[in-house]
């Protein structure tokens, strides 16, 4: 039990914010304090109160934090990103300042309130970003409302619950109401008590997400369908196994000849591989914003 | 950047040119198969923006000519020491691109006191890591080769490397790199910090990939909050590149050089 407890701690940590250390290396080399917001608010989307804020002006990009986690903990990945385009941040159900609302959570349901986030904002589509949790529901976004999803780019996150190391995969189920008081003593319990609305949600967040982030699932009958040309992002030492992460890439179609020298072997989607970057940083790696960056800005390439 | 210093060693029956670039400690650079300027392309300059960065063309290619001997990895790798020894190099971090990073891998194996820090770039441990296309196009370059020859003859490139023989040495790529080979057993031996590089629409095969790089101890667990389950490799797939255009930007020298920093100096 004490084992269950610290491993769940650990992953949850690990889901949620960086260590503090990695957070002050962050602020000290960035200079950049968190960015402001020009608008915030609560959207009425799929039946709840979703709540977002705007950065930044041109074209739209949806970033979608991890588990645990917040608008907030993508840091300076953030302003780097709204440099250049309308970052649209949300934080997503039961997350940062979003309550948790009666309803169980699943990657289908919060996907469907981003879609309708979309479409509340008056825009057409947007590109879409996310990282673990985030990354899930890009992923099923993408699969179930593929007309709003211009570009997407996928961090850090598996399209089968298998593709995760078996040290995260048992962490991850071994969450529930039980660790919700242990789990005070996190960075990420601190940042929610800094943003909640009502702090006391708190356990009804660590349950909710006890019922549904170690459940099994697997899309890879799904993911080959995906139009939205794709950026994938994994640290060398992620908690997605490197096979997984070359089978993900091969869903996509990528992987499966050489390019040639006239770049004809090529589709549209892209893999990085960030080196020295583990799960718990690539969130705030400037490498990160720079791979995602060039992606979404590059001209449109053949369709697949 | 100011003009290179360069001069000769006699290695091995060869009459070894080599170049050195930049200040510091010192870096091998080892080009890839064909061309030495183009197949290093920016990787150079930005490696020599921060290191002593000293390139050896190697046998057949740029201005060493060529010997009455096939190319074959092992061979080169031990020019490449016996270059080392020449120079009084005890030991130094080795950078390789495709066939150079075929010949530092197997410097590292015939020769692992010689090499700090090893970067592999765009190259296979194996034959078959190569797309099945790739291994038929290396098959296809000998019988390629005087059509080949004939028209790099007549380009810069030719005017730029006017004493290589461009068919010898397409032949003699050709019948290297389609030969079987695998050392795969012998990458878990190595013993000096190892980076992979790679780009995402490689000529190598993603599977090659992975195992490549778990052969040299990683992606079998979560590198831990604190860093602590991961040994000392690196691995970076740069998105939007391919083996060809892979060292058109600085992007490959940008991921290796805090790797060779982060394992100290010598």
């Amino acid at each position: 039990m004490l084992r269950s407890t610290t491993l769940a701690l650990t992953v949850a940590a690990a889901l949620a914010l960086s260590a503090p250390a990695s957070a002050q290396h962050s602020q000290s080399e960035e200079g950049t304090a968190m960015s402001t917001p020009n608008k915030s608010g609560y959207a009425p989307v799929n039946g709840v109160e979703l709540y977002y804020q705007i950065h930044g002006e041109g074209e739209p990009l949806v970033l979608l934090h991890g588990g645990f986690g917040s608008i907030e903990m993508f840091g300076p990945n953030l302003s780097a990103l709204a440099a250049g385009r309308q970052v649209i941040a949300v934080d997503l159900q039961g997350h940062g300042r979003t309550l948790p609302f009666d309803r169980p959570m699943s990657f289908e349901a919060m996907a469907t309130d981003v879609s309708e986030l979309i479409g509340y904002l008056g825009l057409e589509k947007a590109d879409v970003m996310g990282y673990s949790m985030g990354g899930g529901t890009a992923l099923r976004l993408a699969i179930d409302h593929p007309e709003v999803v211009d570009r997407l780019v996928v961090v850090s996150t598996v399209f089968a619950y298998s593709g995760w190391h078996d040290f995260n995969a048992q962490g991850m189920k071994s969450i529930g109401p039980e660790a919700a008081e242990g789990m005070k003593q996190t960075p990420m319990y601190q940042s929610y008590a800094q943003i909640a609305p009502d702090v006391n949600n708190w356990t009804k967040l660590v349950t909710q997400m006890g019922k549904f982030i170690g459940n099994d699932y697997d899309w890879s009958a799904e993911v080959p369908a995906i139009k939205a040309p794709t950026l994938l992002v994994f640290g060398d030492w992620d908690s997605v196994r490197t096979s997984h992460v070359a089978r993900f890439f091969e869903l996509l179609g990528g992987g499966q000849q050489d390019a040639n020298w006239d770049r004809s072997g090529m589709n549209a989607n892209r893999l990085a591989i960030l080196p020295d970057s583990t799960h718990y940083e690539i969130f705030m790696n400037p490498r990160l914003a720079e791979a995602a960056i060039a992606f979404l800005d590059a001209p449109a390439t053949a369709a697949r | 950047m100011t003009a290179p210093r360069s001069g000769r060693a006699t290695v091995n029956g060869l009459e070894l040119y080599y170049e050195v670039h930049g200040e510091g400690e010192p870096l091998l650079l080892l080009h890839g198969g064909i061309t030495v300027d183009q197949t290093l392309a920016q990787t150079l300059p930005a490696l020599a923006n921060a290191r002593q960065v000293i390139v050896p063309h190697m046998q057949g290619h740029g201005f060493t000519p060529d010997i009455d001997r096939p190319l074959r990895f092992e061979l080169m790798a031990d020019d490449l020491a016996a270059l080392m020894a020449e120079m009084g190099i005890g030991s130094a971090d080795l950078v390789g691109y495709s066939m150079g990073g075929g010949i530092a891998l197997q410097t590292a194996i015939r020769h692992p006191t010689l090499v700090d820090r090893l970067v592999v770039i765009s190259t296979t441990m194996a034959r078959d890591g190569w797309y099945p296309d790739v291994v038929q196009a290396f098959r296809d370059m000998p019988g390629n080769a005087p059509a080949i020859a004939a028209n790099i003859a007549r380009s810069p490139l030719g005017d730029r490397y006017p004493d290589v023989n461009w068919e010898t040495l397409f032949r003699k790529i050709g019948e290297m790199e389609s030969e079987p080979f695998d050392w795969s057993a012998d990458i878990a031996g190595i013993e000096a910090p190892t980076m992979l590089v790679f780009a995402d629409a490689d000529a190598v095969r993603p599977e090659h990939i992975v195992d490549f790089y778990q052969r040299l101890g990683g992606f079998l667990r979560d590198g831990g909050l604190d860093g602590s389950g991961r040994p000392p490799g690196r691995l970076a797939v740069i998105p939007n590149t391919t083996h060809y255009d892979l060292n058109d930007t600085t992007a490959v020298a940008e991921a290796i050089l805090p790797f060779l920093e982060a394992f100290g100096p010598n």
